[in-house]
């Protein structure tokens, strides 16, 4: 009876275990976890030391678990027992230890902004020693550039061949745009529907939208919304839309002779009409950021403070107060010298440039005279160390580590990082984001978002979302704000 | 035969030389900071920082003269060492390997496929006395040349994908997936040389021999198949050379739109990314395959066209 059972269970676990096809923008750069462990994260074909629930919470991954000595400079994690790689090798601590001290990751990783003095591997744990204290240290390991691969990916330090633990395993690789994967069998965690799958990185819009709705794809990420239109009457798709914890906002130089000015700043916040850009460009006026974290990242979220908002009046009366006077010609003077800004911006999201002319419509109004360059994203980075920024459009993911604390300290704290502020002191937020590094505590938290709001150095213009398209057949698609996983291993596919 | 390749051959030196230290000098002479273009294009803009960007460039040595970097990869680039890509790190040879394969592919069957359209329909043009139809080819032509090639992708994709769901619309999995992107390339290309041949098929039919073909009683059919066909080719063919420019013009649109995985594609990324061993391995492969087609052709004209010969003899 037994025997007949199980063999039900495996005919149907074979039956209704189905191939996918996904699609995503998304280009794998390379073989280093550093330039497209996003997409071997996002395919779950390597795992991390650390990964999240649905809520940003820290679970296990390949590490059970973690602690902290006292004074916090001396981490263990334990690494999981019977983990294996696709190529049958075992995971072990030494293995993990070899993969963190790598040039590429120590050097050329998110892992480079750490104060860490010695990564090492004593018997099951990997322990890692640091100069100061990281209270958030282990949310730096579901970072995608800490992937943990099977010593034989390496040669020379460099990874020749990608081999993770993950549920799936690498059957076929076509840099840039194919990876076809297959069910790993021998995987440590639950077992799942997926049997093979293929990843397709299609850069247009028009082509992912019209791939899926022919159904050449089973899921497609990253849909623009101007494609929603026609695919919301196909019937047999299914639309998820999440909001992705990444602020589309202006990046500006504090230290600038025009924009050191609170009130130039201010007047700029509201001549921006954030609703028209949300509802015009973005197509969901629920994107309108009213600060600089959407109320879904809930305790930097703070409801209390003034949100950002649309004044035209209040925008010339505060550059006015200013001393800028405008003249026959429609823009502002002061000292016979014109308003006049550069604001830069990149193409890597396609909305950018076109917000960017929007918002050098919208100042138009108020008589500023914004010059828009469209130029590449690491201008942006140059800009900042040689300081000639004045604005920049950029996309900043406050949660590439899903505590996003790490992520804000470097942009608002003292000397902002390449994509943060700019020349811009405030004592209270550099005092605030040290106690919260010491101590998690919301009203800190919602306090860096007043200051934030009130002191502007950086303007948010909309907060962001991602859409997905998959075929009605899949179920229990759960998609990821953190962007870290596509959560495949969760699919169900409907018995038909 | 053998001066037509010693002489082809000095010019692919030539070419593959002053391209690649013309693209050498380009990517340096940009504006912007190299190793920041390469870490943006490696790390993407969540992973790039200045520290990251200066590991890169001591990584790389861009922080070396420059004559003494040029020398480097000219002497690398004699070697015929194409080095390994500054972006994903793979050996350019490989990764030129996989793309051109299937850019050559494409190429191959576009040509193949724009002649099944065009020599018919070229011919037919010429030889029908309805100007009806001949007004409608030569307005169909304009309209298909001057429709660009993204444009046209996505009409051939809605018709065959959407509408008559018989062909798939992106990819690069088997011969379906090559339908459409053959379809967009060959259509551009049939469209101009189907008014090429019409009108050299016209003079063809108004030349002496062709006249006296007929006045000697042979068959309408006949005359064209001996002494038509082959003297309308002659101009056919050094234009179709000149046309695998608009070929690799095309690939790029095409393979983008197609998520296709082929040398345009690559050759524009590795520019945006200043991925220099890149572009000096695809400007040598592309100089070699222009030079090839030359050489066809040169051949190909020498068959059709016997006087060719006669005057180098001579």
């Amino acid at each position: 009876m037994k025997k007949i059972f199980n063999l039900l269970l495996f005919i149907s676990i074979t039956l209704y275990a189905e191939d996918l096809k996904i699609i995503g923008p998304v280009e794998i750069k390379g073989l280093e976890t550093n330039k497209s462990g996003y997409i071997f994260s996002r395919l779950q074909i390597a795992e991390n030391l650390v990964t999240i629930d649905e809520k940003g919470n820290l679970k296990p991954g390949l590490a059970t678990k973690w602690e902290e000595s006292k004074d916090g400079l001396i981490w263990k994690f334990t690494i999981r027992e019977n983990v294996k790689f696709h190529d049958d090798t075992v995971l072990d601590a030494s293995t993990v230890a070899f993969n963190l001290n790598r040039d590429d990751i120590l050097k050329k990783s998110i892992l480079s902004t750490l104060p860490i003095k010695e990564i090492k591997a004593v018997k099951n744990e990997v322990i890692i020693t640091l100069n100061s204290k990281v209270s958030i240290l282990p949310a730096y390991f579901v970072h995608y550039s800490t992937l943990i691969l099977s010593k034989k990916s390496f040669n020379d330090g460099k990874v020749e061949k990608f081999i993770g633990t993950g549920p799936f395993k690498i059957t076929n690789l076509t840099l840039p745009i194919g990876i076809k994967a297959t069910k790993f069998k021998q995987w440590w965690g639950e077992k799942n529907e997926v049997n093979n799958l293929t990843y397709t990185a299609v850069g247009k819009n028009e082509t992912r939208a019209l791939m899926i709705k022919s159904g050449e794809a089973d899921i497609a990420f990253s849909i623009l919304p101007i494609s929603l239109k026609s695919l919301s009457k196909k019937e047999d798709l299914d639309i998820q839309t999440v909001k992705i914890f990444r602020t589309r906002k202006l990046k500006l130089n504090s230290g600038d002779e025009i924009l050191k000015d609170l009130n130039v700043r201010k007047a700029i916040s509201y001549a921006i009409n954030r609703n028209a850009i949300a509802k015009g460009i973005l197509l969901d006026e629920s994107l309108a950021a009213t600060q600089m974290f959407p109320p879904e990242l809930n305790s930097w979220y703070n409801k209390d403070i003034e949100p950002l908002h649309f004044d035209i009046e209040k925008s010339i009366e505060l550059l006015k107060n200013s001393g800028w006077i405008k003249r026959e010609d429609g823009f502002l003077y002061k000292n016979n010298k014109k308003l006049q800004i550069e604001l830069i911006t990149y193409p890597n999201w396609p909305e950018l440039p076109i917000i960017a002319t929007a918002i050098q419509n919208q100042l138009k109004q108020v008589g500023i005279d914004l010059k828009v360059s469209i130029t590449n994203s690491s201008e942006v980075v140059r800009r900042h160390k040689d300081n000639t920024l004045q604005l920049a459009l950029i996309s900043k993911n406050f949660t590439l580590v899903p505590n996003p604390l790490g992520t804000i300290a470097k942009t608002y704290g003292e000397n902002g990082d390449d994509w943060g502020a700019m020349n811009w002191e405030n004592k209270e937020m550099f005092s605030t984001l040290n106690t919260l590094y010491e101590k998690d505590d919301d009203t800190s938290k919602q306090k860096v978002s007043k200051i934030l709001n009130e002191e502007l150095p950086a303007i948010p213009v909309t907060w962001s979302s991602l859409t997905v398209v998959s075929k009605k057949k899949i179920k229990n698609l759960k998609i990821d704000s953190f962007e870290i996983s596509y959560n495949l291993t969760n699919i169900i596919f409907e018995k038909e | 035969m053998t001066n037509i390749f010693y002489k082809r051959l000095f010019q692919v030196i030539i070419v593959a030389l002053i391209s690649s230290s013309i693209g050498f000098l380009m990517m340096h002479l940009l504006p912007g900071d190299i190793a920041m273009r390469i870490a943006a294009g490696r790390y993407g803009p969540d992973g790039l920082s200045a520290e990251i960007a200066q590991s890169v460039r001591v990584e790389l040595g861009l922080n070396r003269p420059l004559y003494e970097q040029y020398f480097l990869s000219i002497f690398n680039f004699l070697k015929l060492d194409l080095g390994y890509s500054l972006v994903s790190g793979q050996s350019v040879i490989e990764e030129l390997r996989v793309q051109l394969g299937y850019s050559l592919l494409l190429a191959l069957s576009s040509f193949i496929v724009s002649l099944f359209i065009a020599i018919p329909l070229g011919i037919y043009t010429a030889t029908t006395k309805n100007r009806f139809v001949n007004t409608i080819m030569m307005y169909l032509s304009i309209i298909i040349r001057a429709i660009p090639p993204f444009v046209l992708a996505l009409i051939l994709i809605l018709i065959f994908s959407i509408w008559f769901n018989i062909l798939p619309p992106a990819g690069f999995e088997n011969w379906k997936y090559f339908v459409l992107p053959t379809l967009t390339l060959s259509l551009g290309l049939a469209a101009v040389s189907n008014r090429l041949i019409n009108d050299s098929m016209n003079d063809v039919q108004n030349s002496s021999y062709f006249k006296y073909g007929r006045y000697k009683g042979l068959s309408q059919n006949i005359t064209i198949r001996r002494h038509g066909i082959k003297n309308t080719l002659i101009p056919l063919v050094s234009f179709l050379a000149l046309q695998s420019v608009y070929l690799i013009e095309g690939v790029v649109v095409v393979e983008t739109i197609f998520a296709f995985p082929g040398i345009g594609h690559a050759l524009v990324h590795a520019i945006v990314a200043r991925d220099i061993p890149m572009i000096q391995g695809t400007i040598l492969i592309m100089g070699l395959i222009f030079v090839f087609i030359n050489v066809f052709v040169d051949i190909l004209a020498l068959y059709l066209d016997p006087r060719l010969k006669e005057k180098k003899d001579a």
